[in-house]
């Protein structure tokens, strides 16, 4: 029997979102003041009247519940699911009120390609974007790769008696320490350090090259918050391209990978148990996956004539590599050349490597190294046990966080996940080709939304068709959330809605179940 | 209790409550500040400032220092006079052959090297809602015919340029660039003028007046049901 949300339900749930519409207030702020420090007057009254606006509705929905007591499990699936969502209809006001979006529904993109980490985007001539609009994109960025909840649990903003619920509902099933509020204090501590060294490792690079201080300064924090976040969104239209920089692109490089490795592998180093790492079933399968991977995409693209040079391979083919690998979505490569110069090999393989996407418990996107790591696993699991005698009992060990042993519910959830995603994939390709797109473009930005990869091809363009443009909209919201809060959301919603069936037998009493609060 | 200690407990037990009203009143008082600012300055001067609408009447080509020959056709047997936006979606075909662009120059001069001679420029289409654009690279000292570099509330300078379209160039490592042979000016910049208006600013602090009375009368309701 599914569960209905009652009214106490929707109350509970409208307060706790109103709660995150106030932090989006909050978050608004940033912007705000980049737009005083920088005399952006246009952009600093739309902001203005955008945390005005967050601030009332947030305030309102809060009155839903005055006290709002504690989360149950289905009240943070709804939270969660919907706060993604919701966050991204608030976010898109002052964007689309920017005039570089041709709809509102190409600013509600960006807002939700933005909190998802996705890095698609609509924007209409990025170059010319204030400091304040662009300062805000990353900021999202940063809210959303940290994890909403996360950074909301942090700051304290759903008190004490929502934590764990709400964190395992985000789709985080690791607990970096014993605690969720000293685990979500973790990840924004490291994730503040790496931006800060980043930030200032490039900043000398781009000062180096000739970018005036000001400009050099904002647009390394902002590269580095998406390359640590494994975002995507750039200040500049032609992304990292732009800079025409080696060293540059190297650092990147280098900071998307580390923002790919679960947080949790961090804590276990900084406690000096380095070899965690090289155990753990997502470095090893990292490796073996990425080898095979350079291989197949190196051969292919060096089957280019303008792409099969060793320098070129080196510096394009392997940044582009390791973009989709973390799903961050940078690129050194125009949207042209993508298309006319790297070969549909190369091209595929760049969608198949962003599909499986990064690592559990990361900033990364896709079906996560660790699933596909776990059905390895029971692929051995399995044959092992056809070539076993049926009095065997087979144990298949794996290292994660300490030596465990393969379950059948861990194997389920993998697989679980890991064909939602395929599916997913299969029907944002179909839903593309429905709308005259060519099949394996369709096929590569059907991947790009579902794994939040956001390296896209051209199919996203601004004023692209609505439904299209929903889908993928709903792709990039399911594949941040791995689905199962969503479908469950989803679920419930629909459940709800439908009207009970009376009793026939007026002696039948009504099953706890239905009893509402 | 008396009205101090009540909004102390409000205050204590809300930490957002406080933010916002710490935020409100720093917001208000910058604000102010800068309002006064503004009206003591009596606004800037800047002499390379020149109005939203026009351009400078220099720029249409009367400068001294102006390269541009406007009688300059493309010949149709080597130099294809092309749109950015028609080379940002070129096929292998147009790799290697001599193009002609104009368009607006954006972002910052950046120099692949501490001493390097040469400079990228990235060119925009100057097209009505098109925004393409394509990577220049050029002798250091065409670059110092720029004056404006295009971002928000600046229009960069125009520029016409000749040269070889790369649709990956082996000098650089695969880039699609254009090697520039000829760089001509064909319309100086320009940078917005924005004035500071007060009544603009009159939605959104209306707006968080009511927000913040919310918060209060939420805070209010909260602790009567405690």
């Amino acid at each position: 029997m599914w569960q209905r949300f009652s009214l106490y339900d929707v109350r509970v749930i409208g307060h706790y979102l109103g709660m995150l519409v106030l932090f989006s207030a909050l978050l608004m702020v940033v912007p705000f003041v980049t737009a005083l420090v920088f005399q952006e007057w246009d952009p600093a009254y739309r902001y203005l009247y955008s945390i005005g606006i967050a601030l009332v509705v947030g305030s309102l929905l809060r009155f839903f519940r005055i006290q709002p007591g504690k989360l149950n499990r289905q009240q943070a699936l709804a939270v969660v699911g919907l706060a993604w969502i919701v966050l991204g209809l608030f976010c898109s006001i002052p964007l689309y009120n920017s005039g570089h979006y041709l709809t509102y529904l190409d600013a509600l993109f960006d807002s939700v390609s933005g909190i998802t980490t996705t890095g698609a985007s609509l924007i209409v001539d990025l170059d010319h974007l204030s400091y304040a609009d662009n300062m805000f994109r990353f900021m999202m960025h940063l809210l959303g790769g940290l994890g909403l909840i996360v950074v909301a649990l942090s700051l304290g903003v759903f008190g004490k008696r929502a934590g764990a619920t709400l964190y395992t509902s985000e789709g985080r099933s690791e607990h970096v320490v014993p605690n969720v509020i000293h685990t979500t204090t973790f990840i924004a501590k490291v994730t503040a350090w790496f931006v800060l060294i980043g930030t200032v490792s490039i900043s000398v690079l781009m000062l180096l090259s000739g970018i005036e201080p000001v400009r050099a300064i904002l647009q390394s924090f902002w590269v580095a918050i998406s390359g640590f976040v494994t975002g995507g969104f750039s200040p500049m239209q032609q992304s990292i391209f732009y800079y025409h920089s080696f060293p540059i692109e190297a650092l990147l490089m280098v900071l998307m990978l580390l923002g790919t490795v679960s947080f949790v592998i961090y804590s276990e180093v900084l406690r000096g148990r380095v070899r965690e790492f090289f155990r753990d079933i997502e470095t090893r399968t990292t490796v073996i996956w990425m080898v095979a991977m350079v291989v197949v995409f190196t051969a292919s693209l060096a089957t280019s004539t303008l792409f099969s040079d060793v320098p070129t391979l080196l510096r394009r083919g392997m940044f582009v590599l390791i973009s989709a690998f973390t799903t961050t979505g940078f690129s050194v490569l125009t949207t042209n050349q993508l298309l006319t110069v790297v070969t549909s090999g190369a091209f595929l393989t760049l969608a198949l490597v962003m599909a499986v996407g990064g690592w559990a418990g990361s900033t990364a996107g896709g079906i996560k190294i660790y699933r596909v790591g776990i059905i390895a696993k029971s692929f051995v699991s399995t044959i092992k046990e056809a070539v076993s005698p049926d009095s065997a009992t087979v144990v298949v060990a794996y290292n994660h966080v300490g030596k465990r042993i393969l379950s059948p519910s861990v194997v389920k959830e993998a697989m679980t996940i890991f064909i939602m995603f395929v599916i997913t994939y299969v029907i944002g390709a179909l839903v593309g080709i429905a709308h005259g797109h060519e099949a394996t473009q369709a096929v590569y930005e059907s991947v790009c939304m579902t794994s939040n990869g956001g390296m896209i091809v051209g199919i996203a363009t601004p004023g692209m068709p609505v439904t299209l443009e929903l889908f993928y909209i709903l792709q990039m919201w399911a594949g941040r959330l791995e689905f199962i809060t969503l479908l469950a959301l989803i679920v419930q919603v629909v459940v709800s809605a439908i009207p009970r069936r009376r009793a026939t037998n007026p002696g039948v009493v009504a099953s706890n179940e239905e009893i509402q609060l | 209790m008396t009205r101090k200690s009540y909004l102390g407990k409000y205050l204590k037990a809300d930490p957002l409550l406080k933010w916002w009203l710490v935020l409100f009143c720093a917001s208000a008082i910058g604000l102010g500040a800068i309002g006064v600012g503004e009206a003591m300055s009596g606004g800037s001067d800047d002499g390379a400032r020149l109005d939203a609408a026009g351009l400078d009447e220099r720029a249409a080509g009367a400068a001294p220092d102006n390269k541009l020959n406007v009688s300059q056709l493309p010949d149709s047997s080597f130099i294809y006079d092309i749109t950015i936006k028609e080379l940002a979606s070129a096929d292998s075909y147009m790799d290697g052959q001599t193009v002609q662009v104009t368009g607006e120059v954006v972002g910052d001069r950046i120099l692949p090297e501490l001493d390097s001679s040469d400079c990228w420029v990235m060119l925009q289409s100057s097209g009505e809602g098109d925004d393409s654009e394509v990577a220049v690279y050029m002798p250091l000292t065409a670059s110092e015919s720029i004056d404006t570099y295009g971002a928000y509330g600046k229009r960069g300078t125009t520029l016409q340029v000749r040269g070889t379209f790369n649709l990956a160039c082996k000098d650089h490592q695969g880039a699609s660039d254009l090697h520039s042979e000829s760089v001509a000016v064909v319309a100086r910049g320009s940078v917005e003028e924005m004035e500071f208006n007060y009544m603009r600013l009159v939605p959104g602090l209306v707006l968080l007046l009511i927000g913040s009375l919310l918060l209060i009368a939420f805070d209010i309701m909260r602790e009567r049901q405690r």
